[in-house]
């Protein structure tokens, strides 16, 4: 063969091998077209709603991070598990909880058995009525440590719960679920427990699973599109993972059925700041606003359509007040008093989250507004002064940990320029994206000394106990370690866990709150989370369940 | 030559296991760990969790028996984050694309790039020379971070007649800005090396004898001079693949596009170990085969590389 | 073997033709290359306007203005202010300082190290050789911004282990923070050097003075410094106008990928990342930093061009 021949030969094969690499990626790509919901929106294209017969909402979320198993359902999942599933009983914003699964419940006197008594008209989506049999399944294969599943903690009131879930016991006959018969159920607790039944209303793993269909399938395949079966006012119709999901009424939905026919969610990677440029191209009904386009949205022609909700977020600054500077309440109190929360609310994140002087977030029972630390700016230098540090001098080096994220990012910057601004004082920052953030936790949680930490906390249930007992915890060793160390305080909380009285319980609460904030200022509430999102015209009844950042669309009505 | 071939295709799978072992350590030894709770979770929960992944056995024992489970099964086992799905299988649904999305660019790149460098050849010094030359300069410099966000600002933004982003198939108006932010850098390559290459070729005695006949330009350009002038480009082509596979991460993860780059990328970031091995496996084999066809090509092509 | 360098067209599969022409000739030759000559006046200026701008243009880059938040360039703002009201210019000039000083000290580390491996692999035993190439090869065969994206989060992590010697932590806070970045180019940017002087090494080795210095009996490492290392300049000139640039690529996407400088330090990467999010609002935020980027590499590359001409005439056409 000559050289001239060999080379073409050569040409050819290399064009041979990128022509094999188009081969099966073409196809694929095609199939990858086809279910999106830019290109499925009814039969008479994708700018109207309704178009056809079918009412379609198009919305957009990513793809789950967790199995859509009740079982398994975390803040990854549960933005689209809300749709499919409900259990016993539901529980409204101020913590109020009412029968849904369930018809009724007694209590025991000593409150530690609680008996369910099902709502027999309550089916799976394939027309199998939902037993107690399917929460007693939830619950004790929940707890399997086989499982592994990320929720079980919410388990952990229910006897010999956690001794199950840690391996301690084996048999999980032992754990306090019974079924008494096809609609009772009876579930016994370690202790008494005021918020058991608020559990029991927002925890997923107290929904039903559909054991006749689990048991069918390996390990998560009963949770694809052809398998799934629901309890809840949707079903899965269609699932492409990352790409798209199209929810449609569950046909044996006990209540009232949605007046949406096909809800068309778009899995992006990123739904906040991807789901606008959708949403502006009309390809979609429902989009989150990001921080930076918000004040174009506000200005544009779509301001009509923004709205906000609240979540219910804490975002603020923890310092670490076992060692100086911040063992001093005066410095604590100056670092307080120095922000203007009014101008990073508006000015810098407009709207994006609500200016916060208090621990326990807007949206959350216990919430009290008139929770803040009263002064000025002036007061503040004046505090530093009084501290041993006038105009910052002589104040140590001192560093903030920073998660990377846009709205951590920008709120942490600011602050630290006002800190810097009013008193005088250089903090350093340090930006850890998410991973090594959660890392430096760790570390902070077995013992580490830091500095200051600008962090979020967001309840996954409308209960004050989780700001107080769980994140500030007894003697500042909380989720989010403080080291303050404080008797009076560690005492309120601990009746506050205990109390059984709604009103009292909130009382004592209220009283934790002002101790924390007005008098020993252990943290630097700063804001908390608002959602913006736009709403296509002629769409109304988007809601947004306790503690998620996506809506649920069983009450999503359209009006032309 | 054979032996040349044989060694090197037994290096592959050195080549494999070195970068599976390379990876393997570094991703385990960034900080974090895969699970976020919000909220406090109990500790029982986290060690169920880590004995479930086998995250509670010793680095060597995963090791060995992740690597025992790609050998046998093809299985790079569950990821931490996406739902607990299968790698193996989230590969095998993000790779078509961007295989898809990396064939359409060269493809667009060597079309371009050819009719530029040819033309730039044979208006040697002159303005067209210049400008197509400071085009590709152009073309080599501008990171895709930088054209992709660019290209949806004036025809997605200023001019609305593109989508900003997202994944609609190859055949669809949302691949065209991705396509073209990925084929910019490689276009430029191919445009210089066929430049030059046209260049080299004019100058041969057969070229000139085929002008000197008076054979139009035209059929002189594509019968001799293209012919032999490909030459070169082709054996570059490990260079711009393996460009545009790096260029994949950025653009996937600017332009929203569920492919290989935005896999790896949101795995790096949630530290989901299993995910950034396949992606880092498959892109390291990727990258090695086609360095290896090139070179076996180039080496069959023109006897005059000798090789040890 | 095809190298994954991918900036220019630079030889880097045939040996390199060294011309030991005089450094007049070289320099007589460099101007004669004309867009060579504005790209390296348009550098100076960047240089100049990165190191000495921030001494004329007095702003705290951190400072944060409320009340001129996404701002249009303006007096006040010559180039606008970002999303935090920050001023966009003297954090161009500040990401540009990061940028550049980056991609030097980490080019400089890889031809040091780079230039030393290359040696010994080209000149000393086999089993060096073989082990050196291997390692190379391991390295290059996953594409580099993958290798650093797997690299800096193990390296900032080593920075707050209690193991890491006082002195990486003190370079670190001296650098603020951008050692790790610095240690992780050069870690992936050395094996290319080394591949270069290694193919210098293995033709030089061959040539009748290094012969005959054997033949007398000069200890090899003697040869080495005193014969070899002496005819590697000219390549070593080319690694660099190479590496430059790729390193300025290299910090800006990581840095890009929110993986690299922390805030309120600004790299060109960061801002033109910071930008993205805000560009339909403010699309001189994305600008700015995007076309400062551009231009430099742009320059850098020119200038390798240039340089590459004067040191090796005949690959120019």
């Amino acid at each position: 063969m000559s050289i001239k021949a060999r080379r073409l030969m050569a040409a050819l094969v290399i064009m041979a091998v990128v022509a094999a690499a188009c081969g099966p990626a073409t196809s694929s790509s095609t199939t990858g077209d086809g279910p999106g919901p830019a290109t499925t929106a009814g039969e008479g294209g994708t700018t109207t709603p309704d178009s056809g017969d079918a009412v379609i909402f198009r919305s957009a979320w990513h793809e789950p991070t967790q199995p859509l198993d009740p079982r398994q359902v975390t803040s990854g999942s549960g933005e689209i598990a809300a749709s499919l599933f409900e259990g016993l009983a539901v529980a409204d914003a101020e913590g109020n909880v009412t029968p849904h699964g369930a018809t009724e419940w007694e209590v025991s006197d000593d409150g530690l058995v609680y008996t369910f008594h099902l709502n027999q008209d309550v089916l799976w989506s394939d027309g199998t009525p939902v037993t107690a049999g399917d929460y007693e399944f939830s619950i004790k294969s929940g707890l399997d440590p086989a499982l592994a599943s990320p929720t079980s903690g919410n388990l952990y009131a229910i006897k010999n719960a956690e001794a199950f879930n840690s391996g301690e016991i084996t048999d999980p006959d032992e754990v306090g679920v019974r079924v008494i018969d096809d609609y009772t159920l009876e579930v016994t607790l370690e202790a008494p427990s005021p918020v058991f039944l608020l559990t029991v209303a927002t925890a997923a793993p107290f929904w039903p699973t559909p054991r006749h269909v689990v048991e069918q399938f390996e390990e998560y395949e009963w949770t694809e599109a052809e398998n799934i079966v629901t309890n809840g006012p949707f079903t899965l119709a269609e699932w492409t993972h990352e790409d798209s999901m199209v929810l449609v009424p569950n046909p044996e939905y006990w209540g009232p059925e949605p007046e949406v026919d096909e809800v068309h969610i778009r899995l992006l990677a990123d739904p906040t700041s991807q789901g606008l440029p959708a949403f502006e191209a009309n390809e979609l009904d429902y989009a989150l606003v990001p921080p930076g386009d918000l004040e174009r949205v506000q200005n544009g022609e779509l301001a009509d359509l923004l709205e906000f909700t609240q979540v219910q977020r804490f975002y603020g600054v923890y310092m670490d007040t076992g060692h100086p500077p911040f063992d001093d309440v005066r410095v604590r109190q100056a670092f307080y008093l120095a922000i203007d929360r009014e101008a990073i609310a508006n000015g810098v994140l407009h709207g994006l989250v609500t200016p916060a002087w208090w621990n326990i977030p807007h949206g959350v029972p216990g919430h009290a507004p008139d929770v803040r630390l009263e002064g000025t700016a002036e007061d503040a230098q004046q505090l530093l002064a009084d501290a041993g540090y006038p105009d910052g001098e002589g104040f140590p080096a001192q560093t903030m940990i920073v998660r990377t994220n846009e709205v951590e990012e920008l709120q942490a910057q600011a602050i630290q320029a006002q800190w810097s601004e009013v008193l005088g004082v250089e903090i350093e920052m340090q930006f850890l994206e998410p991973q090594a953030f959660r890392e430096f936790q760790n570390g902070m949680r077995s013992g580490n000394d830091y500095d200051l930490i600008h962090l979020s906390a967001t309840a996954d249930a409308p209960d004050p106990s989780i700001y107080h007992n769980l994140v500030i915890g007894t003697d500042g060793e909380g989720y989010f370690p403080t080291r303050f160390v404080d008797p009076e305080y560690t005492a309120l909380i601990e009746a506050g866990a205990a109390e059984q009285d709604p009103d009292a319980r909130l009382d004592i609460y209220h009283q934790a709150e002002e101790l924390l904030i007005e008098t020993h200022t252990v943290i630097i509430p700063v804001s908390n989370e608002n959602l913006a999102y736009l709403l296509r015209d002629g769409w109304t009844g988007l809601e947004f369940p306790f503690g998620l950042r996506g809506p649920v669309y069983d009450q999503l009505t359209f009006s032309g | 030559m054979r032996g040349y071939v044989t060694r090197r295709v037994l290096a592959l799978p050195l080549i494999v296991i070195a970068v599976y072992t390379l990876v393997f350590f570094l991703a385990r030894s960034s900080p974090g760990g895969p699970w976020d709770p919000n909220l406090p979770v109990p500790q029982s929960v986290i060690e169920n969790l880590r004995a479930h992944y086998h995250a509670d056995e010793p680095l060597i024992v995963q090791y060995w028996e992740l690597a025992k489970n790609i050998v046998l099964e093809g299985d790079l086992g569950p990821s931490y984050l996406a739902m607990r799905r299968n790698v193996s299988t989230m590969i095998a649904e993000a790779l078509p694309i961007s295989l898809a999305l990396g064939a359409a660019s060269v493809g667009l790149a060597l079309i371009v790039g050819v009719a530029l460098g040819v033309i730039a050849a044979m208006r040697r010094n002159t303005s067209v020379d210049y400008a197509s030359m400071g085009l590709v300069m152009f073309g080599i410099s501008v990171p895709p971070y930088v054209i992709t966000p660019v290209l949806v600002l004036v025809f997605a933004i200023w001019l609305p007649w593109l989508p900003s982003q997202g994944w609609t198939g190859l055949f669809s108006k949302a691949a065209i800005i991705p396509v073209i932010a990925l084929a910019l850098g490689p276009a430029a390559t191919v445009a210089r090396y066929a430049r030059n290459s046209v260049l080299d070729v004019i100058r041969l005695d057969y070229v000139r004898t085929a002008e000197a006949k008076g054979l139009p330009p035209r059929v002189v350009i594509t019968r001799h001079v293209l012919r032999n002038a490909l030459i070169p480009i082709i054996t570059v082509a490990g260079l711009y693949i393996t460009r545009t596979l790096t260029h994949t991460f950025y653009v996937e993860y600017i332009y929203g596009i569920p492919g290989m780059g935005r896999l790896g990328v949101d795995a790096v970031f949630g530290r989901d170990y299993p995910v950034i091995l396949g992606v880092s496996l498959v892109v390291a084999i990727l990258v090695a085969v086609t360095n290896l066809l090139v070179d076996l090509t180039y080496a069959w092509a023109d006897p005059r590389v000798r090789l040890r | 073997m095809t190298d994954t360098i991918d900036v220019t067209t630079a030889p880097v599969d045939r040996p390199l033709r060294v011309d030991l022409a005089p450094r007049q000739m070289l320099w007589r030759r460099f101007r004669r290359h004309k867009a060579g000559m504005v790209a390296l006046i348009v550098m100076t200026v960047l240089v100049l306007f990165a190191v000495f701008g921030p001494l004329l243009w007095q702003v705290d880059y951190a400072l944060t203005d409320f009340n001129a938040i996404g701002e249009s360039p303006s007096a006040d703002h010559p180039l606008g202010t970002d999303s935090l009201g920050r001023d966009i210019l003297i954090r161009l000039m500040i990401g540009g300082r990061v940028s550049l000083s980056v991609a030097l000290i980490s080019q400089i580390l890889a031809i040091a190290f780079g230039t030393l491996l290359g040696l010994i692999a080209g000149y000393t035993n086999k089993h060096a050789d073989t082990w050196i190439m291997r390692v190379i090869d391991v390295i290059m065969a996953i594409p580099d911004l993958l290798l650093l994206i797997l690299l800096i989060p193990v390296l900032s992590g080593a920075l707050e282990s209690s193991w890491t010697p006082a002195w990486a932590v003190t370079l670190n806070d001296i650098s603020l923070g951008t050692f790790g970045l610095v240690v992780g180019i050069f870690l992936i940017t050395w094996t290319f050097v080394a591949r270069l002087v290694r193919g210098q090494v293995l033709t030089l080795r061959e040539m009748e003075f290094v012969e005959s210095a054997v033949n007398i009996g000069v200890p090899r490492p003697l040869i080495m410094y005193r014969h070899l290392l002496p005819n590697l300049s000219t390549i070593l000139v080319v690694a660099a106008t190479l590496g430059v640039p790729r390193g300025v690529l290299l910090e800006a996407g990581i840095s890009f990928l929110g993986l690299g400088v922390s805030p309120p330090l600004p790299s060109w990467g960061t801002m033109i990342s910071d930008g993205l999010s805000v560009m339909r609002s403010e699309p001189h935020i994305l600008l700015a930093p995007a076309i400062v980027l551009s231009i430099t590499v742009l320059c850098l590359n020119l200038l390798g061009d240039a340089i590459r001409d004067a040191v090796d005439p005949r690959s120019s056409t």
